[in-house]
């Protein structure tokens, strides 16, 4: 098959037009949903981050100016210089310190811290809210917001939460106007989760940007940037630092192409893959077809056409193999009538022109026979006789090949007729050290004509009697039904028939014997068929099986020639 | 505006300072001449549960005084603390100052406790805390009238460390145990963790700290935190939440992978009583939790016949809180049988100093003792797992396969 015409083929335009199918929608939707989360991305992060991030700016200074306020109000009500030195909880009145505790009891708040004007902490409520090196550690990193300083965050501890200090100078009249201070020690966490809103979405993880270039997520972990990140100012110092997470870091969703790419390519190749897998298997299937179809082309009729059974072309082979059984029997047939047409005008001529002169010269040589008065001329004309004898019995056979009689159908007893065989073959069978068995029952009764049957199991059995070459043996004359047969079978224990020539016994003049005629199993066969019988033969080393089947009820008619 | 909220706010907690008496309840002897005690307990709010349930604990207690002529008659006042610090010092005072209280006991939040242990030491009476487990109270001891009728986080944290050494150690390997800490933001947090890394060194465990996170009392959404949690490899996260907070915490971790990604212990609170109700089927099995008493051990009769009195009085299961209470009312009680005169505060401190009290959370063979140099007691800290049980309704996963620490292996 040319290449050039394999685009023609079924399989060649399916895969074209599966690839097509399944493609081009594929394509469609990746492009659509493309745009679409080209839309949305932009959307989110022009619009929304820009609301939120502005809202988070204000939620930080409205948080912070609430502590700043809380810490007005302790300034004013904490505002005798007695509480500003180192005893200083000493000196609080009951009310200033229930104050003092309902101020802490707030979550976001861990106390309170007094220092002097120095900036020297003094004390702080409750107790030990701050100590002396926590606060020189958040001292280095000072924001102004408004008229406070915010101190810290304090350097990340795995030992405790961190906390900043929004610390504000105290005016009043009752300070002698020396400058102290109060400081609100706010938990570090509370002011971290204000971003927390920016990252519900998923898109974004917010970090808090603190003095000292350090970045926190919103639980207070310390973290570094990684990656493109956005800054939005908080206040000095401070500010938002908004991190795009990786999946969506990219150009519009270039992880999203790439998937669908090799979902593409995955297709395209899964249909490549099932395309050659079928092609594969429907060409070793016609191939096979196509070479059983060339042996019976090149007239080997007898080797069976590869059948396929569950395959797409088994209806095909299962017809084609009929067609070559029809086609075989049919030859074999035409064959046969040839070969029998053609013997049976040569025994007609034979009849005709050898016969009568060979019975003139029996008939002559007889009666030279009884005028003779030698004995070796004698003896000599005797054997002429025999041999002329011998040639007649050739011919009867032939004859009987070709044309036989025309059977008288009757009904018999097959036991009956198989008692009269073994004592017609007797003597012989004793000579032969042959044992003849029978096994029949005696209601067995077969309508067909007797002498056909006679003359077959004769042959039959005279076959098998010589196939032991004088060693002995045992035959067995067996009758039964099969099905719808009544059988005869002649079983031998003899050495069997070689396997060479098995296919061959049955042709006419087919012989292995050196004096043999090669017509006694070709007209077994002739008479059997003759009777709308079969005749069917195994062998084997060990002994042959030959079985006579005949119809229960024949119907016999005349329509043999 | 907010300066004036908060000035009127100031105004207003003045005002409260100047009202004379709470409304309490009162349970045991009416008598004038009975001891007085007064107890502070959260009875709203998240924390609600432990003062209702130390209620019936006090109940109980005075139910097992008044059988025996031995012990003096009690008068217990009790009051709603709200976890708030100021709250709970004004209430204080005014058992002592109003009521003529000898006694304060109870409270809860560690940060509570530090502040009204500091009113029993200015009005030199005996505080006999409860249910709060922060160490710094008695290790070292600076308060003379604190004294402690529960575990406190030390003993549980060495009780813990015990455990990973003998359970978790081996399974991981010749390379450190990967730590991750969450706790909540206040005094008990950082006691905990603070106890938890000396026991980890003293018990010579190899460790690395993955991070400590720290949300705050009663947050809300835990999600940000276990987020934080699942982003780094960890082999053993321990949690020191209690109540209601530990409750919303397992809720939200349920649905994410944070107990496949690494164990989860709760050395000190987590196997209360009130977790497993709560959750029910939602607590996952194979967390490893402890708790100051357990329903279901020691499986002694003194334990059953608690259990089963409180299950009589209120219908259902108790939370530690209630023997806690128990155990409070019941000490106070037996300190004041083996005083001579009930007002000589120093025979008190050294009846106290000196107590030996069998409890319901004793094992057979044990009994709970007070340590005299910390004011702390001493008793047996059990560590189990969560496995499917329902014989405790509405729990329906009880502690099992008990890891048992005596006191003498605290140290």
């Amino acid at each position: 098959m040319s290449s050039r015409f394999q685009h023609k083929r079924l399989s060649s335009r399916y895969l074209l037009l599966s690839l097509v199918v399944a493609l081009i929608p594929l394509f469609i939707f990746a492009g659509l949903y493309d745009r679409y989360f080209e839309q949305l991305v932009s959307k989110i992060t022009d619009g929304r981050v820009n609301t939120q991030v502005a809202a988070v700016q204000n939620e930080f200074k409205v948080y912070l100016r609430e502590r700043l306020y809380q810490l007005d109000v302790l300034a004013d009500e904490l505002d005798s210089p007695e509480i500003f030195s180192p005893k200083g909880k000493s000196n609080l009145s009951n009310e200033l310190e229930a104050l003092l505790r309902l101020q802490t009891d707030l979550n976001n708040v861990y106390g309170v811290a007094f220092f002097n004007s120095n900036k020297q902490l003094l004390w702080s409520f409750p107790e030990n809210s701050l100590s002396v090196g926590r606060y020189a550690s958040i001292l280095p990193f000072n924001t102004p917001f408004e008229d406070a300083e915010l101190l810290g965050p304090e350097p990340y501890s795995f030992n405790h939460p961190a906390s900043v200090l929004l610390m504000k100078q105290l005016s009043s009249s009752k300070l002698d106007n020396e400058p102290f201070y109060i400081g609100l020690i706010i938990r570090f966490n509370s002011i971290t989760s204000i971003l927390k809103s920016l990252s519900t979405d998923g898109i974004f993880t917010p970090y808090l940007s603190t003095p000292g270039d350090r970045y926190f997520d919103i639980v207070g972990q310390p973290a570094e940037l990684l990656g493109i990140s956005q800054s939005f100012d908080l206040i000095s110092n401070w500010s938002i630092s908004l991190n795009q997470n990786g999946v969506l870091a990219e150009p519009p969703s270039a992880a999203l192409r790439y998937w669908l790419i090799v979902l593409v390519l995955f297709t395209a190749a899964c249909l490549l893959i099932v395309h050659w897998y079928i092609s594969r298997r429907l060409n070793t299937q016609v191939s096979s077809l196509i070479e059983g179809i060339e042996r019976v082309a090149s007239g080997d009729l007898m080797s069976p056409v590869p059948q396929q059974r569950g395959t797409e072309i088994e209806r095909l082979t299962d017809a084609i193999e009929k067609m070559r059984f029809q086609l075989s029997n049919v030859i074999q047939s035409n064959i046969e009538m040839d070969r029998r047409a053609s013997l049976g005008n040569l025994s007609a001529g034979l009849a005709h022109d050898i016969r009568n002169p060979l019975n003139i010269i029996r008939m002559t040589t007889k009666a030279l026979i009884k005028r003779e008065s030698k004995p070796e001329n004698k003896e000599m004309l005797t054997m002429m006789v025999d041999e002329l004898d011998r040639a007649n019995r050739v011919l009867d056979n032939l004859l009987n090949f070709a044309r036989p009689s025309q059977p008288k159908q009757e009904l018999l007893n097959v036991s009956y007729e198989l008692n009269l065989i073994l004592n017609f073959l007797q003597t012989t069978a004793k000579a032969q050290k042959v044992d003849i068995r029978i096994v029949c029952d005696e209601s067995f009764e077969l309508s067909t004509d007797s002498g056909h049957l006679h003359q077959a199991l004769i042959n039959l059995v005279l076959n098998s009697i010589q196939s032991f070459n004088g060693n002995g043996g045992t035959i067995l004359l067996k009758s039964f039904i099969k099905k719808e047969y009544l059988c005869i079978a002649v079983i031998d224990d003899g050495p069997g028939i070689p396997n060479e020539i098995r296919s061959r016994i049955l042709e006419p003049f087919f012989t292995t014997k050196e004096t043999g005629t090669g017509l006694g199993l070709a007209i077994c066969q002739s008479l059997v068929q003759a009777n709308h019988g079969r005749i069917h033969i195994d062998s084997c080393d060990t002994g042959t099986v030959v079985e006579l089947q005949f119809p229960h009820q024949p119907n016999l008619d005349d329509t043999y020639e | 505006m907010l300066r004036k909220k908060l000035k009127t706010l100031a105004t207003l907690s003045a005002l409260l300072l100047g009202q004379p008496s709470f409304a309490y309840t009162q349970l045991g002897s009416i008598s004038e001449d009975a001891v007085k005690v007064g107890c502070l307990f959260p009875m709203t709010g998240r924390g609600g549960l432990y003062g209702h349930d130390s209620q019936i604990g006090i109940q109980i207690a005075l139910e097992h005084i008044a059988a025996y002529d031995r012990y003096p008659k009690l008068q217990v006042m009790i009051e709603d603390s709200r976890s708030k610090a100021s709250r709970a010092t004004r209430i204080a005072k005014d058992f002592v100052q109003v009521h003529g209280a000898s006694f304060l006991c109870g409270v809860v939040n560690s940060s509570v406790a530090l502040q009204v242990a500091q009113v029993a030491e200015e009005e030199k009476v005996f505080f006999i805390g409860t249910d709060h487990a922060s160490s710094r109270l008695t290790t070292p001891l600076t308060n003379p009238y604190y004294f402690r009728l529960s575990n406190n986080t030390q003993q549980s944290m060495i009780a813990g460390a015990k455990y990973i050494k003998e359970n978790l150690i081996p399974q991981i390997g010749n390379r450190p145990l990967r730590i991750s800490y969450i706790a909540p933001d206040y005094e008990y947090g950082y006691s905990v963790w603070q106890d938890l890394t000396k026991a980890l060194e003293t018990q010579q465990i190899p460790y690395e700290i993955i991070t400590t996170l720290w949300p705050r009392l009663f947050e809300s959404n835990y999600t940000p935190f276990i987020n934080a949690l699942l982003d780094k490899p960890t082999d053993l996260i321990i949690n020191s939440m209690w109540g209601g907070d530990l409750v919303a915490f397992i809720k939200q971790a349920n649905s994410t992978k944070l107990f496949d990604h690494a164990k989860f212990a709760n050395f000190d609170t987590g196997g209360n009583y009130e977790v497993l109700a709560v959750l029910g089927n939602e607590l996952p099995d194979g967390l490893i939790l402890s708790s100051r008493h357990h329903n279901n051990w020691p499986d002694t009769e003194l334990n059953n016949w608690f259990v089963s009195r409180f299950k009589e009085i209120s219908g259902r299961y108790p939370s530690y809180a209630a023997e806690g209470a128990y155990s409070g009312i019941l000490a106070i009680a037996e300190a004041l049988a083996n005083t001579e005169t009930y007002s000589s505060k120093e025979d008190i401190k050294k009846a106290l100093e000196t107590l030996v009290l069998h409890l319901p959370e004793d094992p057979i063979g044990f009994s709970s003792f007070m340590d005299g140099s910390t004011h702390q007691i001493q008793q047996v800290i059990a560590i189990g797992i969560t496995t499917q049980n329902a014989e405790q309704p509405p729990a329906q996963k009880l502690l099992s396969n008990w890891s048992v620490y005596y006191p003498s292996h605290f140290q």
